[in-house]
This record gives structure tokens, C-alpha cells and sequence, in this order.
């Protein structure tokens, strides 16, 4: 089985090609990731890479890029099992309602554990929950077990099932990494419990010093004389 | 997020007119509850320290002063243009919300919310418009995010960008 240090060094040329993009939020695959890549062939094969661990989607000639690539390779590392958890994860959904959620946190499958939306809220109080992220020991059959309740896999319901890669012995810090990995609104949660759990962390992702900011005043309380 | 609304409610009925902007006028959009416990709005007319105090709200003494309502919700009051909005175009397409039966709010509308979004591209911002692209594309007037950017490679750029970003699962 490869070490998450061998399959970063094979993605590497990949993790190179994103970090030399502009920030934008789609990339055309002619005009955009040629000039970085120098020819179409080269640019898929870059892409394929990133793809392979979560960290591009790629579709009709047009692509985006995950905005974990860009943290540093001592990071990355560390988040290798949550893009690739993230990648093969599987959306429920049966009423499409907080009843879905509730449902499932009252059937949770053994062993299984919380993280993303609602751990973050647990720990931080910072941004409301939307989705029931959880990871299971045998993904086949909490999915089956869902399904034999009524639950559909699709797009957009609000339960998602997360392959365990291994028993962590740090639930804050795999919240924390699997936020980073996850990006969007959980990179201001990620910021959030390095704000009250820094502590705990043995490791420190790297954001953009305005989202910090923004945490650290949102987070304010009132404070009168 | 029923909390937030009520207490969008109160602040319009106590400070006249604002529009809500921000993670409220993204919720209210598309449904999408995730957002910090804090509530960002534009006011149609100045108000002063002073009306703020007399109306109960309260201003912090930390950081960078931020003001609190008088139910101890952290506000953010904008007095001008937001990034690449401008002051006319946030209320020329303002929209109201109902809330329940007890009155209702003024909101961003979705093409300023889309064009200042789409501006300021944070994490966050991308995740926000993923979430207009899945559930509002096709109630977007093109013309409007036209006549607000000014520029029609910008309107084409985001465009191309929502189109992706509405089919595209992560």
C-alpha cells in the first residue's frame, strides 16, 4: 500500500501545475491550463492527477481547482485521507429535511464518528450546520443500511457517509483537516477551531490572513464597560 | 436561522431602512443555512453613534468595535458600496422577504449578491455560489448582472463560472 508521502511525490507534478495557476474560480483547459502546462496531452495529465486525489474536478473542457493544492507540502500531507475520503464520499438523502439528519444521528452506525459541519459547530459555535457528515468503518454497508430505510444516494440530500482510513486518535484535528481539505465555508471552521482548539492541533494549515480577520471578529462577544 | 430573521425584522423595524446582505441574503436565496451568527447590512440613510446608542444598540469595547443590537447580535453596518455594487444597483434590486406574518425584510437581490460574491472569491464565496448556481441559475437576469459589472467579458466570465459550477458535485 503506497504512504501518502508516495502518492503526494506521484501528484506532485500536478500540485506544481495548480499551484502556478491564477486564482479563479473555473479554468478552461485550452486557454488557461495549456499555458501553464504547455500542451493539452500534458495539461490532462496533470489534471488526471489532481483529479485522482480530490483536488480537481474536471468537466467538458473546463476545470477548478480544490484551493487545498496550494498549502504547503508538510499540510497537504496530512490531508491526503480526507480528499480521498471526500472524493469517494456518498450523499443521502429521504425527506431532504433536518429529519434526515436526525434520523441518522440516532442510528449511528458503530464506531462511526462526526466531523465537518456538525463537529465544527460543536466545537466552535461558529457557523450553523447544514450537512451530517460521518465516517464509518464499511461505507457498502452503512449505505445499504441506509437505503433499506428509505434514503436515496443522489446529490443533494444532507446526509454524507465518509470511508474511515484509520482510527484517529485526534477527533479535533481530523475535523480541523478534513475542513481544509473540504474548503469552502469549512475553511472559515477550520480557522475557527484553531482559533479556540489551537491547542490540540500538532498541525497548522495556512490561510489567507482577511478570512482570519473575518473569524476573529465574527467570533467577538460583547464587551461593555 | 429563524433567530437571525427575527432579529433581521427587529433591526429593520427599529433603524428604518436596510438591506440585508451577506450570509443572510445568500440563506435567504437559496435556502443554504450555514452562516456565522452575525448579520451584515447596507443603511439607505446615515445614522450616527449617538441614534445607535439611543436605540439601545450597544458597541463593543474589544477589537475592532464592533456594534451589538440589544439582543446581543453582532452587526455590520455598510453606509456605501459593497465590492463592485454600487450604492444604487444594492437598492434598485433589493428584494423583500417575508418573515411569517410579522412583516418583512429587504434582502440583496441575486444579481448584485452574485457580482459581489463572484468580486470577492473567498472559500467561502465559491461554496455560496455553487449554492446559487445548483438551486437559482436559471432565475438569473443576465441583463441585470450586465448593467451592474458594466463590462460584458466580466458578465460572460461569470457566467462561464456559474455554468460550471452548477454541474460540477464538489
Amino acid at each position: 500500500m503506497q504512504t501518502m508521502q508516495q502518492l503526494l511525490s506521484k501528484v506532485e507534478p500536478g500540485i506544481r501545475f495548480a499551484t502556478m495557476l491564477a486564482p479563479r474560480i473555473s479554468y478552461s483547459v485550452k486557454t488557461d491550463a495549456v499555458q501553464v502546462a504547455g500542451s493539452i496531452p500534458t495539461a490532462y495529465r496533470r489534471l488526471h492527477l489532481l483529479e485522482s486525489i480530490g483536488l480537481a474536478t474536471v468537466r467538458r473542457g473546463q476545470f477548478k481547482i480544490n484551493r487545498a493544492a496550494l498549502q504547503p507540502p508538510h499540510v497537504l500531507e496530512k490531508l491526503v485521507p480526507s480528499l480521498l475520503a471526500l472524493k469517494m464520499a456518498r450523499r443521502f438523502g429521504r425527506k431532504y429535511h433536518v429529519s434526515d439528519i436526525n434520523f441518522l444521528k440516532n442510528n449511528l452506525p458503530e464506531n462511526s464518528f462526526i466531523t465537518l459541519d456538525y463537529k465544527a459547530w460543536e466545537l466552535t459555535k461558529y457557523q450553523l450546520p447544514q450537512d451530517l457528515y460521518v465516517y464509518v468503518d464499511d461505507i457498502d454497508k452503512a449505505s445499504n443500511f441506509l437505503k433499506s430505510k428509505g434514503f436515496s444516494n443522489g446529490n443533494s440530500g444532507h446526509i454524507v457517509l465518509l470511508q474511515k482510513q484509520h482510527d484517529s486518535k485526534n477527533i479535533i484535528e481530523q475535523v480541523y483537516l478534513d475542513c481544509i481539505a473540504k474548503g469552502g465555508r469549512n475553511i472559515l471552521d477550520a480557522i475557527a477551531i484553531e482559533l479556540k482548539h489551537g491547542d490540540k492541533l500538532n498541525i497548522k494549515g495556512k490561510f489567507g490572513i482577511d478570512d482570519v480577520l473575518k473569524v476573529q471578529d465574527d467570533m467577538q462577544t460583547l464587551k461593555v464597560e | 436561522m429563524n433567530n437571525l430573521l427575527n432579529e433581521a425584522l427587529k433591526i429593520s423595524q427599529e433603524l428604518g431602512d436596510v438591506i440585508f446582505i451577506g450570509a443572510l441574503a445568500t440563506c435567504l436565496h437559496t435556502k443554504n443555512r450555514r452562516d456565522s451568527q452575525d448579520l451584515d447590512f447596507v443603511v439607505l440613510s446615515p445614522i450616527s453613534d449617538e441614534e445607535l446608542l439611543a436605540k439601545k444598540y450597544k458597541k463593543s469595547l474589544t477589537g475592532k468595535q464592533p456594534w451589538f443590537t440589544p439582543r446581543g447580535v453582532k452587526i455590520d453596518i455598510y453606509t456605501r458600496d459593497i465590492p463592485s455594487v454600487s450604492f444604487e444597483a444594492i437598492v434598485k434590486y433589493s428584494k423583500e422577504f417575508p418573515v411569517g406574518k410579522k412583516g418583512s425584510i429587504r434582502v440583496l437581490g441575486l444579481e448584485p449578491l452574485v457580482v459581489a460574491k463572484h468580486t470577492a472569491q473567498r472559500d467561502q464565496d465559491i461554496e455560496d455560489l455553487q449554492s446559487i448556481a445548483k438551486s437559482k441559475l436559471k432565475e438569473i437576469d443576465w441583463d441585470v448582472v450586465r448593467s451592474i459589472t458594466g463590462d460584458k467579458y466580466k458578465t460572460d466570465l461569470i457566467k462561464k463560472d456559474l455554468e460550471f459550477l452548477a454541474k460540477s458535485n464538489t
